[in-house]
């Protein structure tokens, strides 16, 4: 099986990608200025209690040691403890990813066929009264900044114009993220926001340029319905490179949301990454950057399997 | 991390403060302890409890929960008395009470405090009793033992925090004398003794109560008890049923939820997700005092942005070099750009509540271009030599980064190019990298209102940031010789020459006194407006006071 193969092959250069990501990771939070035991006890703390601490959390094992330790714990299921709460990292973390892909999946649910219909539809209306707004939308949309159309929201939504919806999330600890179901739309809307102007203008370029192919002239030259053209040919081909945007798309979505987190102070891992960075928590901080890349690694093996499943002649030309 | 990445420990242990006794002695206050505390009593209550349109007080409405809304992080800790950020001072406020509190001119009463009587002979010697029938959180009644334990933790010379209470007391000192009192012998005279247990950190735990550092749990003797704690996100805390204040608390719950920055509070605030938003930015005040639904609270009892000028380091050794920085800026003109006029001006000096303040009676310094350029160019700088440095400043209050920016321009311009100062905001970890680090000449801090001498000794002591006193100085000796000191005329001799010094040779330059405010919904009601060290006159004492209508 070819395709098999191709998988293979990817996700052995997906795990070479991951490794040096980590390389990076550590060694960028390595160069952090002043160190975790200093930002942890605070300025009124005294030597012994610094240095005991940095045993504690080993700060004094060399690099490398401290880069193998952190990979043969990752390895093994261990992703160590935070520095800040001493809490187990997939403890701490897990009720976060949980409401991060709670976002994310319900963005990308709502997003990605909306901007494909939107995509599609502007094809086939070119030129039309629907394609020249559907354009010209997603193309001021897509200029503008995430903070600057969930500012607005807020303001039109929340606190100035309407009072209709909560202007943050409050999600209890240990409650599901559906447990304050209108704290959830506004992120929301702002993450469809985001994401459907790229998507529904790749689509409706890719649509336009299927559409003016041979083969889809044949199609309609033999007399088929535009019906079946349009599904049994043109769609197919149009979404292969749909989905490497998508994937892209969905994979900002997994570390792109911290602005939108923070916005909404959302309990996600965006505003879980941004306040350990200022607290140089850096076990919390090396995971979920870790963890983003894994996202997009996996986001892009994905796609490219997506795309040549979907192209038939990609499909045939593997060996 | 908004206007709040502050220096707890800044506000912890600046224990060493005074009382002005005026010319009543010290025997005459102490017999009219119990009945200022009843009177105390009797002003917060009717303070608190705001008269409706027909003149009549209305009616208490129990139950509810209150929602507050505070900048907090994954840091955010409970500790009785090692405590970091804002968000931890509110959730130490809301579970432990300490033994005296202050009014609103920051002397200690007994209003609110869980002491019955606090005396002394000499000033070494004090004697500290509490009311009857305080009970924990876990349902153990106060006793003795739980004092003698909360001060031998708090004087702990192992433990962060607490430095300043160091020269004054041991775990050694402390002695119990029966069931509801305790001994607390001094290592040197301090006849102020008093503003220490009214600080908001010399809590009382129980006895074996030991979780410093990260812990997530909080057994006190305040109104509300931990029923959950997740850092970064939120508390809750329930009514404490056997609540020694008795009618007291109102509310059902406390929840304390933190924010990622100012802007996610004051949205929430808006949006009515939260009740009270404690901390607003200045520039978010204007919108908040439109709001139909909310009311704003202005503190203004003192809260300080000292740009530190460090003493002993050039520029600033020559204490021309001080003095000619002070002349240069123009307060009034600072205080608009900077504040919007939310606050008042500021001689280089600080705790304007305090009866001490401004002993010496020295007018406000005007801009005073001319003389500092005497000054200077007579220290030898010039337009070709002139005075360089760089003012540090931190991201996350935007007061302290604004001031720094428009004292620098105020001086650079005003000096006509004899001074030719930079500003420099630090993104990130400017506590921990920058904030009184070696090689740093010149940099920003903040202090909460507080009285003169805490303030004194959290800027000589605990945070010498300016390196202030120089060799030779008498202020450290006259500090403790003013604490000392019970005879009012003498002790006010020290302190005239104690801030003699400060005002001549100091190296802080403290524009303006900052209005420290914090919104709320118009449903809230019992809150005293009055200033307090802490906000929304210590959040309604310890939200014990708050009800929602």
């Amino acid at each position: 099986m070819p395709i098999i193969k191709f998988i293979t092959r990817r996700l052995g250069l997906g795990v070479v990608t991951l490794f040096a990501v980590s390389l990076l990771i550590f060694l960028v939070t390595q160069a952090f200025p002043s160190d975790p035991a200093q930002a942890i006890l605070g300025r009124e703390t005294t030597p012994e209690s610094l240095d005991a601490l940095r045993q504690e959390l080993g700060l004094y094992r060399p690099a490398v040691t401290q880069f193998s330790d952190w990979l043969i714990g990752i390895l093994h299921g261990d992703f160590g403890k935070s520095f800040v709460t001493q809490m187990q990292i997939s403890e701490y973390i897990a009720p976060r990813v949980g409401n991060s892909l709670f976002l994310m999946v319900v963005g990308a649910l709502l997003s990605v066929p909306l901007s494909v219909a939107i995509g599609a539809f502007s094809a086939l209306r070119r030129d039309r009264r629907f394609d020249t707004i559907s354009s010209t939308t997603s193309l001021i949309l897509a200029a503008i900044p995430e903070f600057v159309m969930g500012t607005a929201l807020i303001l039109f939504f929340s606190t100035s114009i309407f009072h209709v919806l909560p202007a943050i999330t409050l999600i209890d600890a240990g409650a599901a993220p559906w447990s304050d179901p209108s704290g959830v739309v506004l992120p929301i809307f702002t993450l469809v926001l985001a994401v459907t102007p790229y998507v529904s203008r790749t689509m409706r370029a890719s649509m336009v340029e299927i559409l003016e192919s041979d083969y889809v002239e044949m199609a309609r030259l033999k007399g088929m319905s535009e019906r079946v053209v349009l599904i049994r040919h043109a769609l197919p081909n149009a979404l292969g490179p749909v989905f490497q945007v998508i994937a892209l798309n969905l994979a900002y979505l997994a570390g792109g949301t911290v602005i939108v987190e923070r916005l909404f102070n959302y309990p996600g891992i965006g505003s879980a990454l941004a306040d350990s960075v200022r607290a140089r928590d850096l076990p919390v901080i090396q995971f979920l950057a870790l963890m983003i890349a894994g996202v997009y690694v996996l986001m892009n093996l994905v796609a490219d399997v997506a795309t040549v499943l979907a192209t038939p002649r990609l499909r045939t030309s593997l060996k | 991390m908004g206007a709040t990445r502050k220096w707890g420990f800044m506000e912890i242990f600046d224990n060493q403060g005074n009382i002005n006794l005026g010319e009543v002695s010290r025997r005459d206050l102490l017999r009219g302890a119990g009945a200022l505390a009843i009177m105390g009593g009797v002003v917060s209550t009717i303070g608190a409890s705001p008269l409706n349109a027909m003149g009549r007080m209305p009616a208490i409405k129990k139950g509810g929960s209150l929602r507050v809304g505070v900048v907090g992080d994954i840091k955010d800790r409970l500790d009785a008395h090692w405590i970091v950020s804002i968000p931890d001072i509110v959730r130490l406020n809301v579970g432990f009470e300490t033994l005296m509190t202050y009014d609103e001119s920051f002397q200690p009463t007994y209003a609110d405090g869980l002491a019955e009587e606090v005396t002394t002979t000499d000033g070494i010697n004090w004697i500290i009793r509490v009311k009857k029938g305080i009970e924990f959180h876990d349902g153990k009644t106060l006793n003795g033992d739980d004092l003698v334990y909360s001060w031998q933790r708090l004087s702990d010379p192992k433990a962060v925090h607490s430095k300043s209470l160091r020269p004054f007391l041991n775990p050694a000192g402390v002695s119990k004398v029966d069931d509801r009192t305790v001994k607390l012998t001094l290592l040197q005279a301090n006849s102020d003794f008093r503003v220490t247990l009214a600080t908001y950190t010399s809590t009382v735990v129980p006895v074996g109560y030991e979780n410093f550092g990260i812990n997530r749990t909080q057994v006190g003797t305040g109104p509300y008890k931990l029923k959950s704690f997740t850092p970064g996100v939120e508390s809750t805390h329930v009514r404490h049923a056997n609540y020694w204040d008795k009618g007291k608390p109102h509310l059902d719950e406390v929840r304390i939820l933190s924010f990622s920055d100012t802007t996610a509070l004051t949205n929430a605030l808006q949006g009515g997700q939260i009740d009270v938003a404690i901390n607003v930015p200045l520039a978010m005040l204007p919108t908040l005092k439109k709001d139909k639904n909310l009311d704003v609270y202005s503190n203004s009892a003192g809260k300080i942005t000292p740009i530190c000028l460090v003493i002993d380091m050039d520029p600033f050794k020559d204490v021309r070099t001080r003095q000619a920085m002070k002349m240069l800026i123009d307060r009034k003109k600072l205080l608009k750009q900077v504040l919007s006029n939310n606050g008042r001006l500021s001689n280089d000096d600080y705790s304007p509540a305090d009866p001490n303040y401004n002993a010496n009676g020295y007018p406000m310094q005007e801009q005073d271009i001319r003389g500092a350029l005497k000054l200077l160019s007579a220290v030898g700088f010039s337009k070709s030599n002139p005075v360089v440095f760089d003012l540090k400043a931190p991201d996350d209050d935007a007061a302290l980064s604004g001031l720094a920016k428009a004292f620098v321009e105020q001086v650079n311009t005003a000096s006509g190019g004899v001074v030719k100062a930079t500003a420099t905001t630090v993104a990130v970890g400017y506590w921990d990298t920058t904030y009184m680090a070696r090689g740093v000449n010149a940099f920003m801090t903040y202090y909460n209102p507080k009285p003169y001498f805490p303030q004194f000794s959290g800027m000589v002591f605990s945070y010498p940031e300016t390196h202030f006193p120089e060799p030779g100085s008498q202020a450290k000796a006259n500090y403790y010789a003013a604490l000392a000191e019970v005879g009012p005329n003498r002790r006010a001799a020290i302190i005239k020459r104690m801030q003699k010094e400060e005002h001549e040779r100091g190296g802080y330059i403290i524009p303006y006194f900052v209005n420290a405010s914090d919104s709320y919904t118009k449903k809230l009601q019992g809150v005293n407006k009055r200033n307090a060290a802490l906000p929304l006159d210590y959040y309604g004492m310890h939200f014990k006071n708050l009800w929602l209508a």
